[in-house]
Order: C-alpha cells, then structure tokens, then sequence
C-alpha cells in the first residue's frame, strides 16, 4: 500500500489532533500553538515513518511529546523561577480554576463554552499522566492498545491510571452537575 | 465481597473476565453505594464527551499548511545545508577578532576557515534573482512572518514570565501589585499619577481565580529576561487605524465606577463589554494573540466629565497609557474610552495627564 501524502494526513487528522490538544492544554490558543508544533515535528519525521503503526496514532504520540516538552520547560522555569512547591509536574495544577457551583450549575442552562471551561478546570486539576489517559480513552475514543503505543506504558499502568483519572472526574463533576451523592453502606 | 469501586473503571469498558464480571454484578445488585458510583461515572463520561466536542477553529487547516510550507521552502529546512554557512560566517568573524588581537596565530586559522567556509558550489544552488512582482510578494511574506514571529515571541515571554512566577496568564495581566478600593471621581484628580491596571475581579467578577493580589511586577520578568523586555519595548508600536475599529468611546455606560483596566483575554472581553452594556451586544470581535486591550472608566461624575486615552509609550520595563479627563458639561457622564493596542510582555499602566495650569 503506497503511503499516504501529507497534505492528506494533514487535512484528515488536524481536527483530532486540535481536540487532543485543546483537552491537554485547556486554552485555545495555545492548543493551536501545540497543534502546529505536533505537525512541524511530524513533517520533519514524515520521511521516516513507516507505517508500521496507524498515522493517527504516531500523531498523537508526537503531540503528547510535544506537550510533554512544553510541561518539562514550564516546571524547569518554575523551579529556578520561584524555587517553591512541587516540582513534580504530576500533581494536580493549584491554579486550576474550581469547577461552578452546584447550585450555579443547576440553575442555568450550561452554554456549550461554560461546559468545556468545566471539564477542562476539572481535566486542569487532575494529575499530568492522569489526564493523558482520560483524554486519549474517554474523550479521543482511543483503544488500549493505541494508548500502549501513545504513552509507552504496559496497558496495566494504563488500566489502573484510568480508573483513578475517572475517580477524579466523577468526584470533582458530580457536584458541579448536580448528580446525587451514592448512598453509603 | 468488599466494595468493587476499583473494577468499575474496566467494568464499564468489558475489560473483566466472565469471573469477575459476574462477581462485580451479583455485588451491585446488594451494594447501593457501588451502583450509586457506577450511575454517576456513566453521566459524568457521557456528559465530558458530549462537552468535548470541539469543532478547530476556522482556518486551522490552512494555517498548519502555511506553517508545512514554510518548513518545506529551502530557508525552512535548509538548517543542515545553512549550517555550514552560518559557522563559516561566525567563524570568520571571530577570525577577525583575534586577527586584530594576535595577528601571530591567524594565518593557521585562516586557512581552517578557507576549509569551512562556503564554497562557490553552494552559490550556484541559490535560484535566479526574482522578477518584482515576486520580490514584492517575498518582501510581503517576510514582513508577515516576521510580525508572526514578534508576535510569537511576545506570546512566549509572556507565557515564560508567567511561569517564572508561578501565576496564570490571566492572573499576572489582571492583578495589580495590591489591589487597592477605587478612589471616588473627586479624588481622581488628586490620585497618584501613575495607576496600575485595577483588578479585574472588582469591576467585572473573576471567573478563573484571577482575584487576589500579588500580581507580577515588571521587575521580575526583567530579571529573568532582559533582553526580552527590552525587545518587547522596542517592538511596542500602536496599531494604525484601519478598517476595524480599533477605539470605542463615549460619555455614558453601565460602569459607573472609576476603573482603569487592561484585557488580554476573548472571555474578560466578552463580560467587559457585556457589563458596560455597549452596542451592538456582542462585543467587537478582537484577535488576542495580536492584541490587548485598554479600559479607561471615569465613573460616574456630576460635571460631566469626558475621558479620553493618549498615544500608548512604552517606557522601560512597562508600556505606559496616558489618561485624561476632559471637561464637558451636558449633565451627569460615566464616559468610557477603549482601546485596542499590540500585544505585550510588558506591565501596562495607567498615568493621568494633569491640564497645564
């Protein structure tokens, strides 16, 4: 099978890859700026890539290593800078902003930007490679096994970091969209 | 059984074998608090999916091929054959450096640069001259990325001075060293003649955490970068006017309190806009990457005054806006001037130009 241009993997990928970006990074600009830079580093490697596993699959992994790059120079900077807090970056973000209230929530009709600023505070407050995985599986749709090739980690580690992303998710957004506590036994 | 709240998670995606599948349903059907947790993880990952949806941005497509096909021109590739090139150049600078310094040593370094210097060959692969009409279009493309890369690397100093001091994009443009209460319009005059931004928190609500004080101070970002900052001050250019409005002035809005506020965000805009309850309803729209934009509300004021803001001048490590208030006389004003400026690194404030007495 002859391999694809990349203008044509450009064109069919370039929304996917947006919306990783978007969930990665929560702002809009700068997941545009990701994305260009998912796509740069791509052209460059397009000569040497293989096909051995699926294009859509290579691009997320580049974009993943992009924003992985753009967190190690965040927390190197903030290190040196302010030689305070975690330098480790798999905590959750402390300025990430708190999901509305209850209340606020129920009381209004969530306008479709008011509902993405939720899930990405809440996406924002979760843990680095926490995030990864949520994003790639709930919100990319992606398979086990494409999440193995994205983040080079055994579909075990993969499993058990789901299960807490979704923890997280459940317990930061449930009250935010009003659904009841679970009965305690 | 014990609760099953660590198996839900591949419960929902079928990763359990029949075994533990079957042990995980015969435990709901007793255990609330575990169908309770399953219930509400089904809604919160249909409902993030359903709000995940995000449609790119219009024109995404033809700007990531733009940028390919600057990587795809010989000057955006080429690093490997430029390379040489650029070291030889370097290189026969510093040549000449030492050759006033130590005329001794240069004739053995001379001839390493004859060796490294680039040879007729790699002139004769640069094409023929332009005609002018192609000229004129290099020239236009240069210009263009070269305003996109002045505008790139405001975005990343910004970015690198907000990380340097640990606060968000939107908290280090909001927040003032200290917030302080708003001076009534009849201290106006007598105020401090240079004014930070005024929180934006107080005039329109913070919806990210951008409250607080404790904002960044020009100095650290100078301490980190400055050159940056220096650039970034040499950059500094108003807009011309064009087309697009790129001021909104008038002696009456909703915001009836002194204000003086710099936006750098799409949504404070919107709610800014919003609340000083402006024509048409929605706001003008504004490109945030190439932009900033100024707010200078006189409150409200008996005599009638007018504000109006003066040509923005950077200054050292900030960009400073002149303000003045302009007397008038048809009744009571909560006059507004807003305005649009190129984006910046820099600290934005706020000085009062005094009439000459």
């Amino acid at each position: 099978m002859s391999k694809q241009s990349f203008d044509d993997v450009l064109h069919e990928e370039h929304a996917k890859i947006y919306a990783l970006c978007l969930h990665l990074t929560g702002q809009p600009a700068e997941a545009e700026d990701l994305c260009q830079e998912a796509f740069v580093r791509a052209w460059r490697a397009w000569k040497s890539f293989e096909g051995r596993s699926e294009v859509s699959t290579w691009l997320y992994r580049i974009a993943v290593n992009a924003w992985r790059g753009r967190l190690r120079k965040n927390r190197i900077l903030r290190f040196v800078g302010l030689f305070r807090g975690s330098s480790d970056g798999d905590a959750p973000d402390p300025e990430a902003p708190e999901p509305a209230a209850p209340a606020e929530a129920l009381g209004r009709a969530m306008e479709e930007e008011e509902r993405r600023r939720l899930l990405h505070a809440a996406l924002a407050a979760m843990p680095v490679d926490q995030r990864e995985v949520l994003v790639l599986r709930d919100l990319e749709e992606r398979s086990y096994e494409e999440l193995g090739a994205i983040l080079g980690v055994p579909i075990g580690t993969i499993k058990s970091r789901l299960n807490r992303a979704r923890d997280t998710l459940r317990r930061r957004l449930a009250p935010a969209l009003g659904l009841s506590e679970p009965t305690r036994s | 059984m014990k609760h099953v709240n660590d198996l839900l998670s591949d419960y929902l995606d079928g990763g359990l074998d029949a075994a533990e599948r079957a042990a995980v349903d015969a435990h709901l059907v007793d255990c609330a608090e575990c169908r309770g947790e399953l219930e509400q993880l089904k809604s919160v990952l249909a409902w993030s999916k359903s709000a995940a949806k995000t449609p790119p941005p219009s024109g995404l497509e033809a700007r990531l091929h733009a940028r390919i096909s600057r990587e795809r021109t010989p000057a955006g590739r080429g690093r490997w054959w430029v390379a040489p090139g650029v070291l030889g150049t370097a290189l026969a600078g510093y040549l000449a450096f030492l050759y006033v310094r130590a005329p001794q040593v240069t004739e053995h370094m001379i001839e390493m640069d004859r060796a490294h210097a680039p040879g007729p060959e790699r002139f004769e692969q640069l094409p023929p001259p332009a005609p002018a009409e192609a000229e004129a279009r290099a020239a236009r493309a240069q210009a263009q990325a070269k305003a996109a890369e002045r505008n790139e690397e405001n975005r990343a100093a910004r970015r690198e001075a907000a990380s340097l001091n640990g606060k968000s994009e939107a908290t280090r443009s909001m927040a003032p060293p200290a917030p302080k209460p708003v001076p009534p319009m009849d201290e106006l005059s007598s105020a401090p003649a240079v004014q930070p931004a005024a929180p934006m928190a107080d005039l329109i609500g913070a919806e990210s955490g951008a409250s607080g004080g404790g904002g960044v101070g020009a100095s650290n970002f100078l301490a980190a970068e400055p050159m940056a900052a220096k650039k970034a001050a040499r950059d500094f250019t108003e807009p011309e006017p064009t087309m697009q409005s790129t001021e909104w002035r008038g002696p009456r809005c909703a915001i009836a309190k002194q204000s003086l506020l710099v936006i750098r965000s799409a949504d404070e805009w919107r709610r800014l806009w919003r609340k000083a309850g402006l024509l048409p309803p929605a706001p003008p729209e504004i490109n945030f990457d190439l932009h900033l934009v100024v707010a200078a509300f006189a409150g409200r004021d008996p005599q009638g005054r007018t504000i109006e803001l003066l040509p923005a001048e950077p200054s050292g490590s900030e960009v400073t806006v002149p303000y003045r208030l302009v007397p008038g006389g048809g009744g009571e004003t909560t006059a507004y001037d807003i305005k649009l400026l190129p984006t910046t690194p820099l600290d934005v404030r706020f000085t009062e130009e005094t009439p000459a007495k």
